[in-house]
């Protein structure tokens, strides 16, 4: 589905990952793990086609993602973007329904199925009863919410979620990874989210992609990936690894 | 209230503002007569004062508050700021120096409307090549260029009123708060108005995405750097057009899409053209009274724009807590 050859992201003064190449197919949930300012989010934004620099590094079903529409491209992937300076005056469903664009076939309104599946991915993150409230007034958490639905209602093949969990009460945290897992599995959708701890990963992921501070990256399958000298190498931080059941678990050993 | 009852009663307000602009003035002219002048014009007095005198004006000035209010709703979601109004891109500074330098030079009307117009254009220009260079498209730059360079106008405004003799500072004054009394044809400014509106229409659930930012709009489908150049081309389009039929007539502009926000209403498929509607009624009654209600003494609108404006905002305001 996604694939990613021999890429190398920059910001001016110095290269944040190198050499990143990896194979992002249906059904897959992928971590993409790091340190604060490893380049996790710049890596999101490239596979998103939203960065000029990767070129045809970056490849949806063989065709490069530059030389798709920006409406092809917004129908195959959708994104929630770890900072999204909202300026938004309306509802939550009129915010949630916005998440429809790239499907509007119409200029004037929306049409009963695109209000159909903005009702229905508000009602995946429990807040079906916000529906008619201003976006300004819903909470940090609920916000987070509201753009999951968002991006839920937009329906692509391709989910690039940069810190879905942040602002998120452990109850929704687990929802929205067995929303998104769910999705996966029983929708062959493509899933690759950033994570800024170690616990949920090797509990929900497939696979994983680490970013290195000195730039190398490591990508496999979450088995082989998610041990703990790996990440203890990763994070620069003791871990324990606790099993339970069908899951894995790091938290810190401290 | 819902959208179609919201349409209705701004639609009956427009109608009635511009009938009222056409039935008030100096010259007695009694409503029955006025509508029968409307509804089957026969040539007479009454006729002529209401066709030849009060409707170019009338129409001019609703054509003028539904530009600037369609402009400011375009800013305010360009430029993501609150505060945005159609005088931010520095036209109407330009065009207010223009058209004094051209007062100071002893120019007549055609010239100095040309000279205002040959002002807001070097405004937008600067502004558009200084705040929009390729590769850094950031609203805040562009939003700071603007402020900069109006600023920098205004002062040699200034300069300009203090150099000049003092017999031409009135007039000066005048141009400066806005003022219909020399509004030309408005053909022009409702073509402009047209073109503007269907623009916004058609381009509506894109506005509404621009909300979201740059990036997150972008990643939904948007090619947005060429929505930013077209609402900016928009905007300042519809700004040039106002400016010119009425000077710099402040607070419409800013405070107009509030007013219909305020009202619960936030799409700009709705949004725009209900700004435009209200821009028009608001601007079209305020210079009815402008040139009623102290007659033969003219006022100059921009000054009742914000006397009218300012307490029925903050009631609105206050309303909403």
């Amino acid at each position: 589905m996604l694939s990613c050859e021999d890429l190398t992201l920059s910001v001016p003064g110095r290269v944040l990952c190198r050499g990143v190449s990896f194979v992002l197919e249906p059904g897959q949930l992928w971590a993409v793990l790091g340190r604060n300012g490893s380049g996790k989010t710049t890596l999101v934004h490239a596979l998103a086609g939203l960065r000029e620099e990767p070129g045809a590094a970056v490849r949806l079903n063989g065709a490069a993602l530059a030389s798709l529409t920006y409406r092809q491209r917004a129908r195959d992937i959708g994104v929630l973007l770890q900072q999204e300076e909202t300026e938004f005056w309306g509802s939550v469903l009129e915010f949630v329904l916005l998440g429809r664009y790239p499907h509007a076939r119409s200029w004037f309104g929306w049409r009963d199925d695109d209000e159909a599946s903005a009702l229905e991915a508000l009602a995946a993150v429990e807040l079906a009863p916000f529906a008619p409230r201003r976006f300004a007034t819903l909470s940090g958490g609920e916000r987070q919410r509201a753009r999951i639905a968002q991006v839920l209602a937009q329906q692509p093949r391709l989910f690039l979620l940069d810190e879905p969990l942040q602002h998120l009460d452990l109850r929704h945290q687990v929802r929205t990874l067995e929303c998104f897992r769910r999705l996966a599995r029983g929708a062959a959708r493509g899933v690759a989210m950033v994570l800024h701890d170690a616990l949920w990963p090797a509990r929900f992921c497939t696979h994983a992609l680490l970013i290195h501070d000195d730039g190398n990256t490591l990508a496999g399958p979450a088995q082989q990936v998610l041990t703990r000298a790996n990440l203890e190498r990763l994070y620069g931080c003791e871990l324990a690894e606790l099993a339970r059941g069908e899951g894995r678990y790091f938290v810190p050993n401290v | 209230m819902s959208r179609p009852l919201l349409f209705t009663v701004f639609s009956i307000a427009a109608m009635g503002s511009l009938f009222a602009a056409l039935a008030l003035g100096t010259f007695p002219s009694p409503a029955l007569q006025v509508l029968g002048s409307v509804v089957n014009p026969v040539p007479d007095v009454v006729h002529d004062v209401v066709w030849k005198l009060r409707a170019p004006r009338a129409f001019a000035a609703f054509a003028c508050g539904g530009l600037l209010a369609a402009a400011g709703a375009l800013l305010q979601v360009l430029l993501r700021n609150a505060l945005a109004d159609p005088y931010i891109l520095g036209v109407s500074s330009g065009a207010s120096l223009g058209a004094l330098l051209a007062l100071t030079m002893g120019a007549g009307v055609l010239a100095m409307n040309a000279a205002a117009f040959g002002g807001a254009v070097a405004a937008i220009v600067i502004v558009f090549g200084l705040g929009f260079r390729s590769g850094d498209r950031n609203a805040y730059r562009l939003l700071l260029t603007g402020v900069v360079l109006a600023t920098g106008l205004s002062a040699l405004v200034s300069l300009t009123l203090v150099m000049a003799p003092p017999g031409q500072v009135k007039g000066m004054l005048f141009w400066l708060m806005g003022d219909l009394a020399y509004a030309e044809s408005p053909i022009a400014a409702w073509i402009v108005l047209g073109m503007v509106l269907a623009y916004g229409m058609a381009r509506a659930i894109e506005l509404d995405l621009l909300g979201l930012g740059r990036i997150k709009a972008g990643s939904l489908g948007v090619g947005i750097t060429w929505l930013q150049i077209g609402v900016f081309g928009v905007a300042a389009l519809a700004t040039v057009a106002a400016v010119m039929l009425g000077g710099a007539i402040g607070f419409v502009g800013l405070m107009v899409p509030h007013a219909i926000r305020l009202l619960g209403v936030a799409e700009h498929r709705v949004l725009l053209p209900l700004a435009v509607l209200a821009g028009g009624t608001f601007l079209t009654l305020a210079d009815t009274a402008a040139r009623t209600v102290w007659a033969p003494q003219q006022m100059p609108v921009g000054v009742l724009t914000a006397l009218i404006g300012v307490p029925a905002m903050l009631l609105l305001l206050g309303r909403r807590r």
